[in-house]
């Protein structure tokens, strides 16, 4: 009785999604470099490091606040700022319009070379004044205002003119947009979602489950 | 037999606790509800990222050790990853299907597979999987079956994902109370079993 559900849903597991468990690490690794390929891409650490963390998030998620405020900050402590790790940043529009325009504005402060300052800014912004306390609500309004993300871009020493036009660019909320596509076809199902040696992983995972896959890169 | 009775609140739990402790006497149901409790949680806490775990288990040079390190991580992520209602959530349905596990393998030594009640925790375990998964904005097993309805809001989802584990919860608490009922009619026959053998030995030796 007990066991009939726990076969069925492992059988929804095995059937699916099609089974990639025959691969190699090198085929995992190269389709992790393919899946890159989606126009601008927003990069916290060099270029040239070795390993490869996939991150899909929207900064309005609460747990990819909770990836960035723990396991994420091990991670760029450990490996990025090694110059062994690199995490490309695909911001996402999942919970709200604020979100797009928050993703948006991703693009914006890469325009100024501010990409990492504003992606600590934004997230550090949600989690102390909503997500720390578990005041949940905010996913509910429109926190990520115009004004709001000028204020960062402004603590942030961006030129907040061109950051505020920029907000409004088309082309940027198309590359938005085109991560949406990218994670719908690495098989990810919300935020926060990684891809690392072409294996997809849902949720803020602590800290150590991330070191194991990284080092498997190095 | 217990729906056409109608027993006190106070008198179930009493069988529950009585059960319980029955249980916790005998060091083999201990191990078997503690590592019962233990895959459940593993289980809820990697729902979502089985694939993840067969890349581990099947095409990585780990050792075996390093292998059990990393499901033993995901444990972490219950103080980190989730918010403490959906976490204490996970951690009470681990605790109470722990408790039914052993109550079921009890109940089945000592009276056969056929007096295991229909309703014996399955339904909540179901739940508890649904619920327990969304560790993610968004990301659960739920979310194809409420896209189906209409239903896409992703804080949404998060809320009826702590709902489904509590659910959970509640459904096995009743299929505990069932099968501490066949505990208690267990030992109360092994109980008359023994008087009776021990009324005949006194006559013999009479």
């Amino acid at each position: 009785m007990l066991l009939a559900p726990a076969v069925l849903l492992i059988g929804f597991f095995v059937l699916s999604e099609p089974s990639n468990s025959t691969k190699s690490l090198d085929s995992r690794n190269d389709e992790a470099k393919t899946s890159e390929d989606v126009g601008q891409e927003l990069i916290i650490g060099e270029t040239s490091a070795r390993a490869v963390i996939v991150e899909y998030a929207d900064f309005k998620c609460p747990s990819c606040g909770a990836f960035h405020q723990e396991a994420g900050r091990e991670l760029r402590a450990n490996y990025v700022q090694e110059n062994k790790l690199k995490i490309v940043f695909r911001p996402m529009n999942v919970i709200g319009p604020d979100s797009g325009r928050a993703a948006v504005g991703a693009y914006c402060a890469t325009d100024q070379s501010k990409f990492v300052e504003y992606h600590d800014a934004v997230f550090d912004f949600m989690w102390e004044n909503y997500y720390k306390a578990q005041n949940y609500q905010a996913e509910f309004e429109d926190v990520l205002t115009e004004s709001v993300l000028s204020d960062i871009s402004r603590g942030i020493e961006l030129d907040v003119a061109s950051f505020k036009n920029c907000l409004n660019d088309d082309s940027k909320l198309a590359q938005v947009n085109s991560n949406e596509v990218s994670a719908q076809n690495a098989g990810v199902r919300g935020t926060p979602s990684f891809v690392v040696n072409g294996e997809v992983i849902a949720g803020p995972q602590p800290y150590q489950v991330f070191k194991s896959l990284v080092d498997l890169q190095l | 037999m217990s729906s056409k009775l109608k027993i006190p609140l106070k008198s179930k739990v009493r069988v529950i606790l009585k059960s319980i402790l029955t249980l916790l006497s005998k060091p083999t149901y201990i191990v078997l509800m503690v590592i019962s409790m233990i895959s459940m949680a593993g289980l809820i806490i990697w729902s979502l990222n089985l694939e993840l775990i067969a890349y581990i288990i099947f095409d990585t040079p780990l050792t075996i050790f390093e292998k059990l390190e990393f499901f033993a991580y995901g444990y972490q992520s219950l103080f980190t990853s989730y918010d403490s209602f959906l976490s204490l959530g996970i951690i009470i349905f681990s605790f109470l299907f722990g408790i039914n596990i052993g109550m079921l393998a009890y109940v089945i030594r000592r009276q056969g597979l056929k007096s295991i009640p229909k309703k014996s925790g399955g339904s909540g375990f179901m739940f508890a999987i649904l619920g327990g998964g969304c560790v993610a904005c968004g990301t659960s097993l739920l979310a194809p079956v409420l896209a189906t309805v209409g239903a896409t809001s992703v804080p949404l989802l998060r809320g009826i994902g702590a709902i489904f584990t509590w659910a959970g919860s509640v459904l096995i608490v009743y299929s505990i109370y069932q099968l501490s009922l066949l505990v208690a009619s267990s030992n109360f026959k092994d109980s008359n079993n023994k008087q009776n053998d021990n009324g005949k030995k006194s006559l013999i030796n009479e």
